[in-house]
């Protein structure tokens, strides 16, 4: 037996949806039946946009796209240390420069010795009169071949017109530990997604094997590509680039132990065997850079705790690597600024073996690296060279 | 009375509506997967090929 209808209460009344809301409901029910059913139609769709993707993929990884205002979605997070790196290099590879640059090249301890670099730009543009270009290109570990890469892509807009290109590279004792295996090893990474006929030429020379390259971005950078793609899609698509930790390397609890001290002190001292080598390939990167019109390459001291060169008695092996370099001549290889020394920090300064502190260390390291950026521009004479 | 509403019943929902909204459905559904196939393929490459990020000092 049926129940009795019982009258609405008013407040439930007053709820009551407006008729149109029936059309609504309708309407969604069918959209979500075509969303969440197969069909020929969304079938061709599926395809046409599986075709669209790979379209996006082939436009967005191309040099001249990451080299642009898209390329801010490359890296992976604030941490793609790499990421920032590629992107950096390509853009300043592509736009003709309309002022003189400084574009740095060392490892995570020359990335933290200048942190963010403002304060290194506003004292170079001080000092120099002139606005500048500070390019950041330190990587985590970054290989010899790495400095190729990031060289030869970064200077591609280098003409003889340009204002002048200064190539700041990472130099010091601890870079002695960079075997040929491992520097081979790193190459084949493909860590970056740059250029690459520096790079894989000093690659053969080093006896090492090098892929066959294409000419085209993906294939030639397939492992980055791999890497980067779905994140580099996904911000792009949703509008939201990552913003890079210039201080990612004193963040979180410290990884200094007294099996790293070791180690960096045992192939730094084993290292001492390869100077020869390693100054050589200094010079051979100092000689490409020297063809590119309107360029000088200098080598910055990299940051190092004194605690660690007295605990590991690395004294003599950075001495010895000096007086090398000096003996070498500066008309063969590129000069030496020991801004380290200059800036004059303790072991107090760092926060591990490697990593100056962020804020105090880092100005005064910026402060003598500005000093001699501007020594630098005054005695350039700023006629193009020709080369 | 029950039973399937009538053509003529105004609150019946347009055939063409329906069908429109279908139709949109479905081309969403096509666009997502197409999109997030091609992620997807890329993700299952990399991890094919051991391509993982380089990782220093845990980072």
């Amino acid at each position: 037996m049926a129940e009795p209808a019982r009258p609405m209460p008013a407040a439930a009344a007053a709820r009551k949806p407006p008729a149109e809301v029936t059309g609504w409901k309708a309407a969604l029910a069918a959209a979500w039946q075509g969303f969440s059913e197969p069909s020929a139609l969304a079938f061709r769709t599926f395809l046409l946009s599986l075709a669209a993707t790979l379209g996006l993929c082939l436009w967005y990884f191309s040099p001249a796209t990451l080299a642009g205002p898209m390329g801010a979605f490359l890296p992976r997070s604030a941490l793609d240390a790499e990421g920032f790196a590629t992107r950096a290099a390509l853009h300043t590879g592509h736009v003709p420069p309309d002022r003189p640059r400084l574009i740095l090249l060392g490892t995570s301890a020359v990335a933290q010795s200048i942190g963010t670099g403002t304060l290194l730009k506003d004292r170079i543009e001080a000092g120099t009169g002139v606005a500048w270009d500070v390019v950041n290109l330190a990587t985590p570990q970054q290989s010899p071949t790495d400095q190729f890469a990031l060289a030869e892509t970064a200077l591609a807009s280098q003409t003889a017109e340009s204002p002048l290109a200064l190539v700041a590279v990472g130099f010091g004792a601890q870079r002695l530990r960079w075997t040929t295996e491992q520097t081979l090893g790193f190459h084949a990474m493909g860590r970056l997604g740059v250029a690459h006929t520096w790079a894989d030429d000093e690659a053969r020379l080093l006896g090492g094997t090098v892929p066959a390259r294409t000419g085209f971005y993906i294939p030639d950078n397939w492992s980055f590509v791999l890497l980067n793609g779905s994140e580099a899609l996904m911000r792009l698509l949703l509008q939201t680039p990552a913003r890079q930790d210039t201080d990612q390397y004193v963040h979180g609890a410290s990884m200094e132990s007294a099996a790293r001290h070791a180690l960096i002190g045992r192939e730094t001292r084993s290292g001492v065997a390869r100077m020869d080598a390693y100054l050589d390939q200094i010079a051979r990167l100092a000689d490409r850079v020297a063809l590119v019109p309107n360029t000088r390459m200098v080598l910055i001291e990299e940051t190092i705790s004194p605690a660690l060169v007295a605990e590991q008695r690395l004294s003599g092996p950075r001495a010895e690597l000096e007086t090398a370099l000096a003996q070498r001549g500066p008309g063969r290889m590129p000069p030496f600024w020991p801004i380290v020394a200059e800036a004059d920090l303790t072991a107090a300064d760092y926060f591990d073996e490697l990593h100056v502190l962020s804020g105090t260390p880092q100005d005064r390291v910026q402060v003598a690296l500005s000093d001699r950026v501007i020594a630098e521009w005054n005695a350039y004479d700023g006629a193009p060279d020709g080369n | 009375m029950t039973g399937p509403p009538m053509a003529t019943d105004p609150k019946a929902p347009d055939p063409r509506k329906t069908l429109w909204f279908r139709r949109a459905g479905a081309v969403a559904q096509g666009l997502v997967l197409g999109f997030l196939v091609v992620l997807a393929g890329m993700e299952l490459l990399s991890l094919a090929a051991d391509i993982s990020p380089f990782k220093y000092q845990g980072f």
